[in-house]
């Protein structure tokens, strides 16, 4: 086996410090990840054209072996790079909705004509930064709900693992995941109808 | 929001969702204790629970995997690229980013593709992209955009190309649909690019509007030969079609050749599909085929014909249809076989358009000539398609019209009641105006995706004009396109695209009622500008409560009514000054208890407030009164016809064509014995809405009454018995009796039980003592009364019931019973003094002086009714 390198040893340190409550360690965290899930994103959008389907938890198994140093493939450390990639994926996901967002509102020095394709990522963009929004307004009234989100719609995790994670019933995961989902979807309804 | 409260939602939130939708209204009502803002804040919650479906049930990733691997686009502004400095950024799409920049060397302006590294990074693919565009550069035409350079530095890998200063056909066609003659060229200079591009072996693959450039000048410009099918992905699975976040498909497939969608190799066949969608797409200003997703989408395309043309578009030169038509043929074999051919089609419509190939030395000037040339062609169309309008003749006269189905726009079937409703909601703006007929719902939804003409769908409404147009939802806003078309001609006399948040929705319906009596040149009374100027806002989650709701409530099963109840209590909790709402929610609540739960109170009680409630928000809601009516006369309010008759009245007066009111006007003329004043007001009805099948049941109820059997029949036999069973059924068989032809009665009413066994009312089975009656048999006379007495208790249509056993007791010569069951249904809503008077039935009660002072009772309230109603 090849012994961690140090990138390795840094990511697992990071890791534990920020699963301590250490929160600055996020920050340090993102530029150590970021490359790696960038590169794997291309690397499995390629795969998608050749019919292979798209899937989180892939993508992110696959990032975890690379950057962590976990001999042991522990359960929980595997669960607790999770936990903060699917913060990091949000993070870099809304960033770059963000860019898109404000490339169309006159980027450039010219209107720019956007195809199909590029509507679609468009139309995304402001959808995804509505919902980081209302994620943000829903972890001021009730953090879990709003965590719960986070785990499952950027980490990918399923219910069961969210609940796992969480130490808590599917069945709470379940109610609570319903509640957040029709909580957002009526915020972003009226996101909408504000900016039209 | 305090966490107390926040703590209280979340806990009604979960257990209303774990209940059946149609009850988690009342659980929430009788749960939050009056908290309105409680019910209110749980139920919008519980709405948004009902529609979310799959959002957010994906991840992120999955839905949206670019927005993980993003490089910031238009970050090359300012620097250079080979011997290009880079201008500005004009586009991203699948082929990359799209460049403005200046070619230092030549000195002038390029379009500079930078290829993905995606695509970069495949080397087969891109060498194949490579040889196509080096054999596109050779293309030499005035609708081809010219390939100049294809290279690379470092890296990065550009394509160089001639830059369009102008608009995508996309962008025009956001504008809403382009005139035919303009559509037409357009159509015939990318036909002109592709016999040119197919000639030289290169098929497109993906034409489509956001590859064609429109020019100021008038110049069409095909985009991307050669490239554009390489940025497209290897194969073009549905599940790779993208979507937006909400899981909204967006159409990269609109089009897509069926043999394309199949997966099957592609010839220049396939460019000739494409461009008849884009014509029809131009003209109608819709696509040809639509779906909700991607699979559906196929689907259309593969198998279904689209909408014709000339229903979509008026002014149009007919020769359009069948060119489409034929661009169109699934099998490529029926279709123009080369571009061609096609070009030819289009030029038999618009001849001399076609711009030549040209040579390049003689190019400036050539095409100076062809635009003087297309500019003076240009005048000669408008002339030539347009003289009608050119020369407008006085406009016709419109007293009736008919608005038909709108079209429902969003590609998703389940929006279809959210466009029926539309519908339903301009009619009802429409029909407030007096002094125009306009047909009703029941009638027109019979026209959807019929592919009868206008003019014939006219003839057989027998209206002057048809209003027609689309809708399309766009989450809190909805965008409506309405014409106004005058039948006989298939003139196009007005339209109009709207664009309006859901809460306006009654303001916009005033606004398309004014517009349309406007354009028809109707005066309207003072009243009635008054109540077309009214606006008011309406909550849309209430809005799509109600249209759901209502309906629901057109269709009357015992099922359907708990359901449109359910929806109607929705949509007062969420927008509690919701009038029109208050008014139909009674309405479901006066059918359950007249026609499927007689002993249930509440419905009585829950009607009676949801009609005050509704005409103290708006005490000219022409629905409310109709209710109102319909609730006075019932049972517990021992049919009040005359109060009844003034609810009608008043409905009728402030909307002239609510069918169902001047129905219900008949209705209690028929019981009074107001014959000719019943068929009066059905007259109406049936001009208003001629497939009102229960009106025309009335019509020949009062011939009945009147005792015109042998007419009553003839007109019975012409009703589909599904209309109501039991009103139909027992009329035809009381008819029949009357004629003598007992053997038939006696057949018909057992075979309606068979189909009908819970007959309702005991109307066949108290007709069947009447039978037995007749026959001598008492016993089983008697055996059939108590059994339509139990089970015809409460019926709002008893007094029928009572007066059959009237008639079964006078035939048996028992004056007693039949005294107390004749009184009984004068008393309970069917006082008809000529029937009474008149009928065979009960002659042998004529010397009984009981009778002879009811019937003197009789007449005089009837001469009464005859003076006063």
């Amino acid at each position: 086996m090849t012994p961690p390198s140090p990138s390795q040893q840094e990511v697992t340190r990071l890791l534990g410090d920020w699963s301590g409550g250490n929160e600055g360690a996020l920050e340090k965290l993102i530029p150590l990840v970021q490359p790696e899930l960038h590169r794997l994103a291309h690397y499995y959008m390629s795969r998608e054209r050749a019919g292979h389907t798209l899937q989180t938890t892939a993508l992110l198994d696959e990032a975890y072996l690379r950057l962590v140093d976990d001999p042991g493939r522990s359960w929980e450390n595997r669960t607790h790079f999770v936990a903060t990639a699917a913060q990091l994926m949000r993070r870099i996901m809304v960033d770059h909705a963000r860019q898109r967002h404000s490339l169309k509102r006159g980027g450039g020095a010219r209107k720019v004509t956007l195809d199909e394709t590029a509507l679609v990522t468009e139309t995304r963009s402001e959808e995804l930064l509505a919902l980081d929004e209302a994620l943000e307004e829903l972890a001021v009234q009730d953090p879990r709900k709003s965590q719960i989100v986070e785990l499952r719609y950027f980490g990918g995790l399923t219910a069961e693992e969210t609940a796992e994670f969480l130490k808590t019933s599917l069945r709470t995961v379940e109610r609570e995941w319903n509640m957040a989902k029709a909580w957002l979807y009526r915020a972003l309804r009226g996101e909408e109808a504000d900016e039209s | 929001m305090k966490a107390e409260r926040w703590q209280q939602i979340n806990e009604l939130f979960q257990s209303a969702s774990e209940r059946a939708p149609e009850k988690r209204a009342a659980f929430l009502q009788e749960a939050c204790h009056g908290d309105e803002s409680l019910s209110r804040e749980v139920a919008s919650l519980i709405a948004a629970y009902e529609q979310a479906e799959d959002f957010i049930e994906s991840p992120a990733f999955e839905v949206a995997p670019e927005l993980l691997t993003n490089e910031r686009a238009g970050a090359l502004v300012g620097e250079s690229i080979a011997h290009y400095r880079i201008e500005s950024l004009i586009g991203v799409g699948g082929m990359g980013e799209v460049y403005l920049a200046h070619d230092e060397r030549l000195g002038r302006n390029v379009a500079l593709k930078l290829l993905p590294q995606s695509l970069v990074a495949d080397q087969v693919r891109l060498e194949g992209l490579k040889r196509e565009a080096r054999i596109a550069s050779a293309l030499n035409h005035p609708n081809i955009v010219t390939v100049y350079e294809i290279g690379e530095v470092d890296t990065a890998h550009y394509i160089a190309t001639e830059f369009i200063d102008g608009t995508t056909l996309r962008e025009r066609m956001a504008q809403g649909p382009i005139p035919p003659n303009e559509a037409l060229e357009i159509a015939v200079q990318i036909a002109s690019a592709l016999s040119v591009a197919h000639a030289a072996g290169i098929v497109h693959r993906d034409i489509k509007p956001e590859n064609i450039m429109l020019r100021p000048d008038g110049y069409v410009k095909v985009l991307d030969f050669g490239i554009a099918k390489f940025t497209e992905p290897e194969t073009s699975l549905p599940a790779a079609q993208p979507t937006t976040l909400h899981g909204m498909i967006v159409g990269t497939t609109r089009y897509m050749s069926p043999e394309q969608a199949r997966g099957l190799p592609v010839d220049a066949r396939t460019d000739i599909w494409s461009l008849g969608v884009m014509l029809y797409e131009m003209v109608a200003g819709q696509p040809p085929f639509q779906g909700a997703t991607a699979t559906d989408l196929l689907i259309a395309i593969a198998g279904r014909e689209p909408l014709p043309l000339t229903k979509c578009a008026t002014e149009m030169p007919i020769q359009l249809e069948r060119i489409v038509k034929k661009a169109l043929a699934k099998d490529r074999e029926q279709r123009h076989q080369a571009a061609r051919d096609l070009l030819t089609d289009l030029k038999s419509v618009t001849p001399q358009l076609e711009r030549p190939v040209m040579t390049s030395g003689r190019r400036r000037i050539l095409v100076l000539a062809a635009v003087l040339g297309a500019l003076i062609l240009a005048g000669l169309f408008s002339a030539r398609f347009l003289r009608r309008s050119s020369r407008p003749p006085p406009r016709p006269e419109i007293k009736s019209l008919a608005v038909l189905p709108m079209a429902n726009l969003s590609g998703d079937p389940g929006q279809e009641y959210f466009a029926d409703g539309m519908t339903e909601t301009l009619i009802a703006g429409l029909a407030r105006v007096s002094s125009l007929r306009v047909i009703s719902r029941t009638s027109v939804m019979s026209y959807k995706g019929t592919h009868k003409s206008l003019p014939e769908i006219a003839r057989e409404l027998n209206v002057d004009a048809v209003v027609e147009g689309s809708v399309q939802r766009l989450g809190e806003r909805v965008q409506v396109t309405v014409q106004l078309i005058y039948a006989p001609t298939d003139r196009h006399l007005w339209s109009e695209t709207y664009d309006r948040d859901l809460r306006d929705i009654l303001t916009l319906r005033n606004e398309v009622a004014r517009a349309v009596t406007r354009e028809i040149q109707i005066k309207l009374t003072p009243q009635e500008q008054t109540r077309l100027a009214g606006t008011r806002v309406i909550d849309p989650a209430a809005y799509d409560y109600f249209l759901r709701g209502r309906f629901h409530l057109s269709r009357q099963t015992k099922a359907d009514n708990e359901k449109a109840i359910g929806m109607l209590d929705l949509a007062v909790a969420t927008d509690p000054n919701f009038a029109a709402a208050h008014a139909d929610l009674a309405q479901a609540c006066i059918w359950r208890f007249f026609l499927f739960t007689p002993d249930e109170k509440q419905w009585e009680e829950k009607a009676f407030v949801a009609i005050e409630k509704a005409l103290s928000l708006d005490p000219e809601l022409a629905e409310a009164h109709h209710a109102r009516g319909r609730l006075l006369w019932t049972p517990s309010h021992h049919f009040a016809h005359e109060m009844a008759i003034q609810e009608y009245r008043r409905a009728v007066a402030l909307n002239p064509n609510l069918d169902e009111a001047l129905h219900q006007l008949a209705l209690v003329y028929g019981h009074v014995g107001l014959f000719e004043e019943a068929r009066r007001q059905l007259e109406k009805v049936i001009a208003i809405n001629p497939g009102n099948t229960l009106a025309r049941y009335r019509t020949g109820e009062t011939f009945l009454f009147q005792r015109d059997y042998e007419k009553a029949l003839t007109v019975f036999r012409s009703v589909p018995m599904e209309v109501n069973p039991s009103l139909v059924g027992h009329q035809t068989a009381w008819a029949l009796f009357n004629l003598g032809r007992k053997e038939e009665a006696a057949a018909t009413l057992e075979q309606l039980l068979r189909n009908y066994p819970e007959d309702s009312g005991g109307l066949f089975t108290s007709l069947q003592a009447v039978l037995a009656a007749s026959a001598g048999e008492e016993r089983t006379a008697e055996e059939k009364i108590a059994a339509a007495i139990e089970r015809g208790k409460g019926f709002g249509h008893f007094h029928h019931t009572a007066y059959f056993i009237g008639c079964a007791y006078a035939l048996m010569s028992k004056p007693e019973p039949a005294m107390k069951w004749l009184e009984i249904a004068a008393e309970e809503g069917f006082p008809c003094y000529p029937l009474f008077e008149g009928d065979t039935n009960l002659d042998k009660l004529r010397q009984d002086a009981r009778f002879v002072a009811f019937l003197g009772k009789l007449k005089q309230q009837w001469e009464h009714y005859r003076e006063s109603l």
